[in-house]
């Protein structure tokens, strides 16, 4: 088995706070692993921590070994490392100064990739398809964002990430805050993406029933800490440790 | 025994009248100056623009004040073409570096530029473009009026950067673009309007300043542009030149390109109102 | 960053930044050296106290070797500067506050975006319109009304002891900077203000005090930002050049009497930088005065901005 992302004895902190306290995490190819666990437990530090988005932010320190696809991203210039990925967020973020068309296509434009036009609008096309939101947007292309609803710029930003055609899709509770008609959708495409692109979807959710919808394998975090992880059956089933239990339960 | 309720209603009548008071001169300066030009403007016609300044001794023609529009246009456009890339650029590096000693540094630098009186400017600009050169130039004038719009522009693009949402930039990054296509695509983007403004409230100030242009573009009146290299009038300039000389037609065409200046400044004021608010975060 | 190499793409936006940031402090650092520069000839020749507290203006030709004092001393001006600016200020202060308070308290909160805009509108016209306004109105308005009923009445305090002989005086325009500078002094106070937690403020209410001594009450919460409102219209007042020279009379005298002309720092450079060729020497003193503005800004402003960061609630 061929993993998407390996993690080794991944420590993170912040001025001097310790957000991760040695995560050991692989996530298998071709599948949908969601991460869980109560707020305050890491799970967004350590999805930023694949793409390296947290280098953003101020006076973090991080060790340990983190691979994706097998290379080792630590050693990596860091826009090497965020190509390999694409990531859609928890509030919709189109950008609001472009179209809809241009929000897709902004990723591949860059990368100088696709030169014609014609390639980019079968692109866009492709793209809005998998997102599961171009029937709604055909006609209107170039319609700025704010005149979609909020499921709709979910879709959108979905499609976004998918136009770079990533090997791996790292979302952030990227349903937590669309109504549940456009969760559905945005749930369908994603199993759609897995079994027709064979793309990894790494994803942090809060809803243990999306786990159990969506997911192949679970990981669940508590305090900065990996305390149970498997085939999701299993955890739902069958889990061990007492905080999934009480997650499970919706007591967390 | 003064009952507190009195106190208050004086305090409530002293207070709306002093703030009216405040507010009242502003209104009467639009005015006077409106009843004074405008009618030199009527009665000197379209001529009033393109045409040169009568001298001091045809005291019977208007002419017009081509050359200080021409000078004035030439110079803040020059003055614009400098200013906006330094200042832009300087603010980028604040917003992309805030904890940089160097962008403590040049905050405080603008702030203080801001104070700067505009004829210590125009001196040293003097000193390091005129006398080296021996020539009064529209160039040094452009420059010295850039000098002036720096800290103008810095500051409101600074502010516009820093106001685009966080996640804006994160979504960036998160698709894989690099830094400066994320600074100059996405945040310069979403920034755009705050930072035209910044630009427009900078033009109408340079429209606006006389000191910085005494010792550098000097003033010309023959012809009605002479080039970059040749002394320029502008419209600040001649009002303050004509109020000041001893001739009445000179006096009214003082006031007639003070009408044109104001009318000008309000224009580009409405239009920095309107530009604020329209991209939706 | 403590893990990873910076990436090179980085490297490359940030030294390509720096340039043009440090173009920008290079500016300020000009302006100060190159007056610098030219002012050492003057303070050479006469001393550098001497240029700055002779009463003495006295254009001449010949060499220094046969000065038996200095000619060029900028006493009277930088008085001229304190006088107009103090009167400015002392005006403005009182509006400003009561403009301030008006915005924030009394006027309907949807007329407030209206009235903020007029703040910003004023601070922006262009001086020149002032110094007009001022030349042409406010100086016989206050000379007909003011000062010859004042000097008349009570012509026996230094302060209103000369006779006004026209519109144009330290009063005028000290009044009319008064108007120019109240739209920033408003937005310092405004922006202090509106800052005062909301707690704060609904204590006040629920105590029952009046609208007066509620608002009295948060004015003395942000006394820091009306010392620095002050200090910054100061700075402002003694800066402008255009409009004052228009109206305060640019005549070199050291006088007490608000009714009498005088020149200011900026006011002198502005009418004598032009005529320097005959007199050497003139043009150095003139720098010296553009370095005293120059150098007493920054310090004015940099204690407002030090006050700024005093005010904690």
């Amino acid at each position: 088995m061929s993993y998407a992302i390996e993690m080794e004895n991944l420590r993170v902190s912040i001025f001097e706070k310790e957000i991760l306290k040695g995560i050991n995490l692989k996530v298998p190819e071709g599948t949908i692993t969601a991460l869980m666990g109560p707020s305050g437990s890491g799970k967004t530090t350590l999805l930023r921590v694949v793409n390296r988005l947290i280098d953003l932010i101020e006076g973090v320190k991080v060790s340990g070994t983190v691979k994706v696809f097998g290379k080792s991203i630590m050693d990596m210039d860091v826009y090497d490392v965020r190509r390999m990925s694409s990531m859609v967020f928890q509030m919709p973020n189109p950008f609001p100064h472009m179209s809809i068309y241009d929000n897709v296509v902004i990723g591949a434009r860059i990368n100088g990739v696709i030169k014609s036009k014609k390639e980019m609008d079968e692109l866009a096309k492709w793209a809005l398809e998998k997102a599961m939101l171009w029937d709604e947007v055909k006609g209107r292309l170039k319609d700025p964002p704010w005149r979609l609803s909020g499921g709709q710029q979910q879709r959108l930003c979905l499609a976004r990430a998918l136009a770079l055609k990533p090997r791996l899709l790292l979302l952030d509770e990227p349903t937590a805050n669309i109504d549940p008609v456009n969760t559905l959708k945005i749930e369908e495409a994603l199993r759609n993406i897995r079994k027709e692109e064979g793309i990894t979807i790494f994803m942090v959710t809060h809803m243990p029933q999306q786990a159990i919808r969506l997911a192949d394998y679970t990981v669940m975090m508590y305090d900065g800490k990996v305390v149970e992880g498997g085939p999701t059956e299993e955890i739902a089933i069958n889990p061990k440790h007492e905080v999934t239990k009480r997650f499970l339960r919706g007591e967390v | 025994m003064v009952s507190r309720k009195l106190v208050d209603r004086i305090f409530t009548v002293s207070v709306t009248l002093l703030a009216l008071v405040a507010v009242l001169p502003i209104f009467h300066i639009i005015y006077y100056i409106t009843i004074k030009g405008l009618p030199v403007v009527l009665e000197g016609g379209v001529n009033f623009f393109t045409q040169i300044p009568p001298s001091p001794i045809r005291v019977n023609e208007l002419g017009g004040i081509a050359p200080a529009i021409a000078g004035t246009l030439f110079m803040t456009a020059v003055a614009t073409v400098i200013a906006v890339p330094i200042a832009v650029l300087a603010s980028v590096f604040s917003a992309e570096y805030p904890n940089h000693n160097l962008t403590k540094i040049v905050r405080a630098t603008s702030r203080s530029l801001l104070e700067v009186p505009t004829i210590v400017i125009g001196i040293v600009v003097f000193a390091l473009l005129v006398m080296p050169f021996g020539r009064f130039t529209a160039i040094a004038g452009a420059v010295a009026l850039a000098i002036v719009m720096i800290p103008y522009v810095y500051t409101y693009t600074e502010l516009a950067l820093l106001s685009v949402p966080r996640t804006y930039i994160e979504a960036a990054y998160g698709i894989g673009m690099k830094r400066a296509q994320v600074i100059y695509m996405v945040t310069m983007g979403v920034a755009r309007r705050g930072i035209v403004r910044g630009i427009t409230i900078a033009i109408a100030k340079a429209m606006g300043e006389t000191a910085p242009l005494l010792f550098t573009a000097f003033g010309a009146r023959n012809m009605i542009f002479g080039g970059p290299l040749e002394p320029s009038d502008a419209i600040t300039l001649m009002i303050y030149v004509f109020i000041q000389s001893p001739f009445e037609h000179w006096h009214r065409i003082a006031w007639g390109a003070a009408f044109l200046l104001l009318v000008l400044y309000l224009t580009l004021f409405l239009i920095s109102r309107r530009l604020v608010g329209e991209v939706r975060v | 960053m403590s893990y990873a190499r910076v990436s090179s793409h980085d490297k490359i936006v940030f030294y390509s930044l720096v340039p043009p940031t440090l173009f920008v402090v290079l500016i300020l650092m000009t302006l100060f050296l190159t007056q610098l520069y030219h002012s050492i000839p003057i303070f050479d020749v006469q001393g550098l106290l001497n240029t700055y507290t002779v009463n003495r203006w006295y254009p001449t030709q010949s060499p220094p070797e046969l000065w038996k004092e200095p000619h060029y001393g900028l006493l009277p001006t930088i008085w001229g500067t304190i006088y107009v600016s103090g009167i400015a200020v002392l005006l403005a202060l009182p509006l400003s506050i009561s403009l301030a308070v008006f915005i924030e308290e009394l006027l309907p909160r949807r007329f407030r975006g209206y009235m903020s805009s007029l703040v910003d509108l004023m601070a922006g016209t262009p001086t020149i319109l002032f110094g007009l306004w001022g030349l042409s109105f406010l100086g016989p308005l206050l000379k007909e009304f003011f000062m010859e009923p004042a000097h008349e009445g009570l012509g026996f305090l230094p302060i209103f002891s000369c006779t006004p002989l026209s519109g144009t005086s330290i009063l005028t325009a000290g009044v009319m900077l008064a108007v120019m500078i109240i739209p920033f002094m408003v937005a310092v106070i405004q922006e202090s203000y509106k800052a005062i937690p909301v707690t704060y403020k609904e204590a006040a209410w629920s105590l029952g005090l009046t609208r007066f001594e509620y608002v009295r009450l948060n004015l003395s919460m942000i006394v820091p930002a009306i010392v620095s409102a002050v200090l910054l219209g100061l700075g402002r007042a003694s800066s402008e050049t255009a409009a004052v020279a228009l109206v305060v009379g640019n005549i070199y005298a050291l006088s007490f009497c608000m009714f009498s002309p005088t020149h200011t720092l900026t006011s002198i450079i502005a009418a004598n930088f032009g005529e320097v060729e005959m007199y050497p020497y003139m043009r150095n003193a003139l720098f010296a005065g553009g370095l005293f503005l120059l150098t007493f800004g920054m310090i004015i402003n940099a204690m407002g901005i030090v006050l700024l960061r005093r005010i904690r609630f």
